[in-house]
């Protein structure tokens, strides 16, 4: 275990946002029961008001999610320096395997959450409510995945074992085997080029269809898609985009862009990314809600919302990925 | 306007301090009418109002307002009916101490979307035709009470309602502005707001050119007078 | 969005209508934040200080072990040393530490050898009969050039040497506590086996080799014990981060005092805000805009105190040397002469900092926040 300020916050967090994400789920439970749209009395107002604090509640939780995101991995950088050969955030990962695990249900219940908190918008656009119900079941299945994340990332730096130096010997002799995993990084640049700017050409017409038109077909295949590009990107900037900004033909690490010494370009890199894909998502996610009366309008209109911020989103992050390729001195050759 | 039908309302169902508050109250008001609901405290004349004002849920019963039915309607969408349609006067002014006749007046906007600029020239405009102009940057506890009045009703009229609401607006009132207050409730009818004040007060119900005069005891409508309206003052 | 922000405008409007209230909560809050930051701020630098020191220090030394310490080990090491593959040079290094009355401080004493990067500030390095001392040591002795230096450990290990040179150091550790001799002068001093050495210096050609050539040590000189630089790094940076982590355990428990008294403070609604609510109700404001409204309202908190904690804790450690911590954290503080933390700022720190206060302080106003939100519209009509 490593008593480091930035692991305790982590806990901390970890420890209240699960308790939140309790909480909520139990008051959830409460509304699954007992709702009745239908009913005026002091029962149903009092559920009614409940809400409010799941809602306000899942927000938190949604904004915790990303912001300790960046915590975890900023963590991880930081403490790199006590593991033999973890030269980035991505060799304290290695140091043990559930790191990784951690690292991907934060993701997962980033957009989750943030899914729940679209969901909910449009619930609350609805004078009868008619998500009421799904809502409330969807909020009981995130909360396992906010527990499990939280319970990850414990287990995960409580197994951390510094390597330090012993009374007899430099630790250095146990642990020669861990070397920073290389294979992602092994993917051949000119085909992932291809790939990727392939998939961002695809998506984008995709995205500008999807707004003109109002085809649910086409809503669900932009949303496909833009699920594929979230893959392609990350392995993208793992493969080519990591390494025009490290200017290193041989660093791949996904993290380092988030440093100061690369002008912290991989917040906006990854911010747009995530805005990008989570509103094409999203939109094609709602698209069967439209089926509802009292929702039709409302989707519809936010679904216009979502699929333009989305198309600035993955513009925005195409840009950014692209300005080193053109604009830096450093050629990789492939 | 509004058409209430088999009102009912129980306050805290099922525990000892269980309330009655109205039975069975049915009533309809029609737009541009003035009504006063009239009743000893206790006779369920602020329920009833709080009810019309979208505030209070109805046990029982139904409410139209323009032709739409609130009863079940969740309290996210109550509010943005009460926000467009009705503009309340409280008893005892209940002015927020500390800001300005501005912020006060600007207070039902705020939660709104409404342009900075729509909202600065509707402030004046109201505070002028209730010549209260010349204090818009006093901080309310400095106000007389005349004045508290004007800036009640300033922000009962900022979001230009169909309907104002007053509950026992004379109570704080000495006769000379309680009379001056019936002046301008009976302006605003003129000039085509539905206005309904529950009272006890004589000023305020022995006027001839109420509409329509609702007696409540006990929770129960005892007696609708109804009167022709007279013309509008000039 | 105009919504959000004339909401905000309303916050901070109430904020100062309630300034007394409000002022506590703000000073503790500061306090909080403030004493949090000099913690982190300090531990950072001296974890910064502590490999500053190392930075220049030789990618591996070996030394002798003797019944589990460290022992001096035999100038005969270094030729079967010579002979590995991928050894450059081998350098034996003679030094130890002097207590020095007059200050209370303790010196190294250290044999010059060829790769110390020390900057001469005037003069010479030292030959016989001479010493070289750090900036930190000349102040505090107030040495200047060609003046003697007097060392005594027994009656017969004494030494009167002439200063020739001040340095300056890469860390203000050593810059504060070197002193430098001849070689000659440290064996004499120390009483030194003339066959041995405190440890020996090795570099390596070829950096990935390190650990290849100190497992070659370790296995032909079983008594010896390599440490490469890394592995010094790593450890101390786990004893900073030991510490820091220490602290804060230790200060978790004003932190949950504080929680509960904001907690308390925003459940405590004043019969005043309570009724400001039933108003705002009243004329159209919806529960969500409430919550917005307070919500608004705990962030500015959270965001002055914050910032004004986190400037208050960075002057406290770099204006005023952490005077609150230095000796909780410090630990060995004989070993740190005056220290000089170098000021810096690190925006992970302050995120962490950030974590550890903002976060909990928000969730602990979002139930107290909703309860008073919710109140009935009717509220101010029914009183």
């Amino acid at each position: 275990m490593i008593l480091h300020p930035g692991i305790l916050a982590l806990f901390i967090g970890e420890g209240l946002v699960i308790a939140m994400s309790l909480y909520a789920s139990l008051l959830g439970v409460e509304v699954l029961r007992r709702w009745d749209i239908n009913s005026s009395s002091e029962e149903q107002l009092r559920l009614e008001r409940r809400t409010y604090l799941i809602s306000t509640l899942m927000m938190y939780v949604m904004f915790y999610e990303v912001l300790s995101l960046f915590l975890y991995i900023y963590t991880l950088d930081s403490i790199h320096v006590i593991f033999v050969g973890a030269m980035c955030a991505t060799g304290t990962l290695n140091a043990n395997d559930i790191g990784w695990y951690a690292l991907y249900i934060k993701i997962i219940v980033f957009f989750l959450s943030s899914s729940w908190i679209a969901i909910n918008y449009l619930d609350n656009s609805a004078e009868d409510y008619p998500l009421v119900r799904a809502k409330y079941k969807l909020l009981l299945l995130i909360t396992p995945f906010i527990v499990f994340c939280g319970f990850l990332l414990v287990k995960y730096f409580l197994g951390l074992k510094p390597d330090i130096i012993t009374s007899c010997c430099g630790s250095l002799f146990s642990d020669e085997s861990k070397k920073v995993s290389g294979s992602l990084a092994g993917l051949p640049i000119k085909a992932m080029m291809v790939t990727f700017y392939a998939s961002a050409t695809l998506l984008l017409p995709l995205i500008v269809l999807s707004i003109t038109l109002r085809n649910s077909f086409l809503k669900y295949l932009t949303a496909v898609n833009s699920f594929a590009f979230f893959f392609i990107s990350m392995l993208s900037i793992i493969s080519f985009i990591s390494i025009y900004f490290y200017e290193l033909p041989m660093h791949h690490c996904p993290f380092d862009i988030l440093q100061d010494t690369y002008g912290y370009v991989g917040y906006p890199l990854y911010s747009t990314l995530f805005t990008g894909v989570f509103f094409s998502l999203i939109s094609g996610i709602v698209e069967p809600l439209k089926k509802i009366q009292s929702l039709t309008k409302t989707v519809e209109r936010a679904q216009k919302m979502w699929l333009a911020i989305s198309a600035i989103g993955i513009i925005a992050f195409v840009t950014i990925s692209t300005w080193p390729i053109i604009f830096s001195s450093f050629k990789v050759d492939m | 306007m509004v058409r209430i039908e088999g009102i009912s309302k129980v306050y805290n169902t099922g525990l000892p301090d269980e309330m009655l508050a109205i039975t069975d109250v049915s009533l309809e008001i029609g737009r541009g009418e003035m009504v006063v609901l009239k009743g000893p405290s206790g006779s369920g004349k602020t329920t009833l109002l709080g009810i019309i004002g979208c505030m209070v849920r109805p046990t029982q019963g139904k409410v139209v307002i323009n032709d739409k039915d609130v009863v079940k309607l969740p309290e996210r969408f109550l509010t943005q009916i009460r926000r467009k349609t009705f503009g309340f006067i409280f008893q005892h002014f209940n002015l927020i101490p500390g800001i300005s006749v501005r912020e006060n007046v600007c207070l039902p906007l705020y939660p709104t979307n409404i342009p900075h600029a729509v909202m600065k020239d509707r402030v004046q405009a109201v505070l002028k035709s209730l010549e209260i102009h010349h204090k818009i940057n006093t901080e309310v506890t400095r106000l007389s009470g005349g004045e508290k009045q004007r800036v009640a009703i300033a922000r009962a009229l900022i979001n230009d309602p169909e309907m104002l609401l007053a509950d026992e607006p004379t109570a704080h009132l000495d006769s000379k502005l309680s009379e001056d207050l019936i002046v301008i409730l009976r302006r605003l009818s003129a000039e085509g707001k539905t206005i309904i004040i529950a009272s006890h007060d004589t000023i305020v119900y022995d006027k001839p050119y109420l509409n329509r005069i609702v007696e409540m005891r006990h929770g129960k409508v005892i007696d609708v007078v109804l009167r022709e309206p007279l013309p509008a003052i000039q | 969005m105009k919504k959000h922000y004339r909401i905000l405008e309303y916050a901070l409007s109430s904020l100062l209508r309630r300034k007394y209230k409000n002022l506590a909560l703000f000073f503790i809050y500061t306090l909080i934040v403030c004493l949090l930051s000099s913690v982190m701020f300090l531990t950072h630098s001296l974890k910064q200080e502590a490999i500053n020191v190392f930075i220049d220090a030789p990618e591996l030394i070996v030394q002798r072990l003797l019944g589990g310490r460290h022992d001096l080990i035999p100038l005969s090491y270094v030729d079967t040393i010579k002979s590995f593959p991928g050894v450059a040079t081998v350098t034996p290094r003679f030094w130890g530490y002097y207590y020095d009355s007059l200050t209370g401080g303790n010196y190294t004493v250290m044999a010059l050898t060829s790769n110390a990067s020390l900057n001469l500030i005037t003069g010479r390095m030292p030959e016989e009969g001479e010493c070289a001392v750090g900036k930190g040591v000349a102040q505090a002795r107030q040495l200047d050039i060609n003046d003697a230096l007097f060392f005594t450990l027994a009656s017969e290990q004494k030494l009167m040497l002439k200063v020739v040179g001040i340095f300056t150091a890469n860390s203000s550790v050593l810059t504060n506590d070197l002193v430098i001799f001849d070689k000659n002068d440290v064996i004499r001093f120390f009483a030194l086996d003339k066959a041995k050495a405190t440890d020996l210096m090795v570099k390596i050609n070829n950096e990935s080799e390190i650990a290849t050539v100190a497992n070659k040590i370790k296995r032909t000189l079983p008594d010896t014990r390599p440490i490469t630089r890394s592995e010094i790094l790593r450890t101390y940076e786990n004893v900073f981060n030991w510490r820091g982590g220490m602290a804060l355990v230790l200060f978790c428990g004003a932190l949950l005092a504080f929680f509960i008294f904001a907690w308390d403070k925003a459940t405590g609604l004043s019969a005043e805000e309570r009724q400001e609510i039933g108003i705002l109700k009243a004329i159209g404001w919806e529960t969500s805009d409430v919550l917005t409204l307070k919500f608004w309202e705990s962030t500015v908190i959270s965001f002055t105190s914050f910032l004004t904690g986190v400037i208050l804790g960075y002057i406290h450690v770099f204006e005023f040397g952490g005077t609150i911590f230095v000796p909780i954290l410090k630990g060995w503080s004989i070993l740190f002469p005056p220290f000089d933390p170098m000021p810096y700022i690190d925006l992970y720190q302050i995120v962490v900092i950030f974590f550890l206060t903002v976060v909990p302080y928000l969730a602990s106003t979002i139930i107290p926040s909703w309860k008073a939100a919710i109140a009935d519209p009717d509220t101010i009509m029914r009183t």
